[in-house]
């Protein structure tokens, strides 16, 4: 049951029709963080998912930036 | 082609792992020394957006998912080195059963915590506001308190009616079990009518929460770490000054 002050029909067909790239939630030496896959081995960070202030202060990890990102099949 | 090899790690040894994290972070970052973050002592859990629980909500909603947010908490519990949590809000509400849970779960803590609503926190982020030890409230930020909605397919009979009344009951209850408002204050905000364009409801700003009780102070950033901190001393104090 969702109480919120979006009406559910917002919540759930507003914007469905848009495609949005594929995201995925990863973990880099322990930061949670959502990226947006580019589809060539990098992905760009979209958002950290992280606890701790001081990850937020980590250039490296500023949202925007592209990191180099493939799964590895083995 | 080079593969990054972080995925399978864990099956390297010590030495070797150091190693191939150094390789690592320079195909990915392009550098070899990657700032690696200094620990806080303050455990800092951002709720934003969507409180997402057992739905999955398209993606063009900004969400706050509960199975990222409980593991933290019980992390911030367990974790020797975190000494109080803080909660940022700014949210729209969500998922019934998983904004009483992440609220159960901060009002749970043995540790010290603040809440702090900024922008918003609305509908079932008002729980979530009032779950911490101190709660603390933008000048700018609201609250809406508004009855909860029955969506989908709805038999029309009074067993619905019922369900729903239930439902309303059980937020309504954490709300008044942790904070200062009086139920009949609580429940004449939440069924007003004639302020909400399109609900029944209020929405209370800043001031105007601390007022009726549900909110213990006006403030910001400042105020929330402050108060932390005070707490944070008090309990090491309370332990015979040893870090516990």
């Amino acid at each position: 049951m969702i109480y919120s002050i979006v009406p559910v029909e917002e919540l759930f067909f507003e914007g469905w029709e848009n495609t949005i790239a594929p995201r995925r939630d990863i973990t880099i030496e322990g930061v949670t963080m959502q990226v947006e896959m580019l589809g060539d081995g990098t992905a760009r960070i979209i958002r950290l998912i992280s606890p701790n202030p001081y990850d937020y202060t980590n250039p490296a990890w500023m949202p925007g930036s592209i990191i180099r990102y493939a799964p590895k099949f083995d | 082609m080079h593969r990054i090899p972080y995925l399978s790690a864990e099956t390297q040894p010590e030495d070797e792992k150091k190693r191939s994290a150094a390789v690592e972070s320079i195909q990915q970052l392009g550098q070899t020394t990657v700032a690696t973050s200094a620990d806080s002592n303050i455990y800092c859990l951002t709720i934003i957006g969507q409180v997402e629980g057992h739905v999955v909500l398209p993606p063009q909603n900004k969400t706050t998912k509960y199975e990222h947010i409980i593991p933290q908490l019980v992390a911030a519990e367990q974790n020797p080195k975190i000494e109080g949590v803080l909660v940022i809000l700014n949210t729209v509400g969500g998922d019934v059963e998983a904004g009483l849970a992440i609220a159960e779960m901060i009002a749970s803590l043995s540790k010290p915590t603040v809440t702090l609503v900024l922008g918003g926190g609305h509908s079932i982020g008002v729980p979530i506001a009032v779950s911490a030890d101190w709660s603390i409230i933008a000048e700018t930020a609201t609250m809406t308190i508004h009855p909860i909605r029955l969506n989908g397919l709805v038999i029309g009979v009074p067993q619905t009616f019922e369900y729903l009344d239930k439902m309303q009951e059980r937020v309504i209850r954490f709300i008044l079990n942790h904070s200062r408002i009086s139920e009949e204050e609580l429940k004449s905000l939440m069924f007003k009518t004639g302020e909400l364009t399109r609900d029944i409801g209020t929405t209370v700003i800043g001031a105007d929460a601390v007022k009726k009780g549900l909110i213990d102070q006006v403030g910001g950033v400042a105020e929330a770490l402050r108060e932390l901190n005070r707490r944070i001393e008090e309990r090491k104090q309370a332990a015979g000054g040893v870090v516990s």
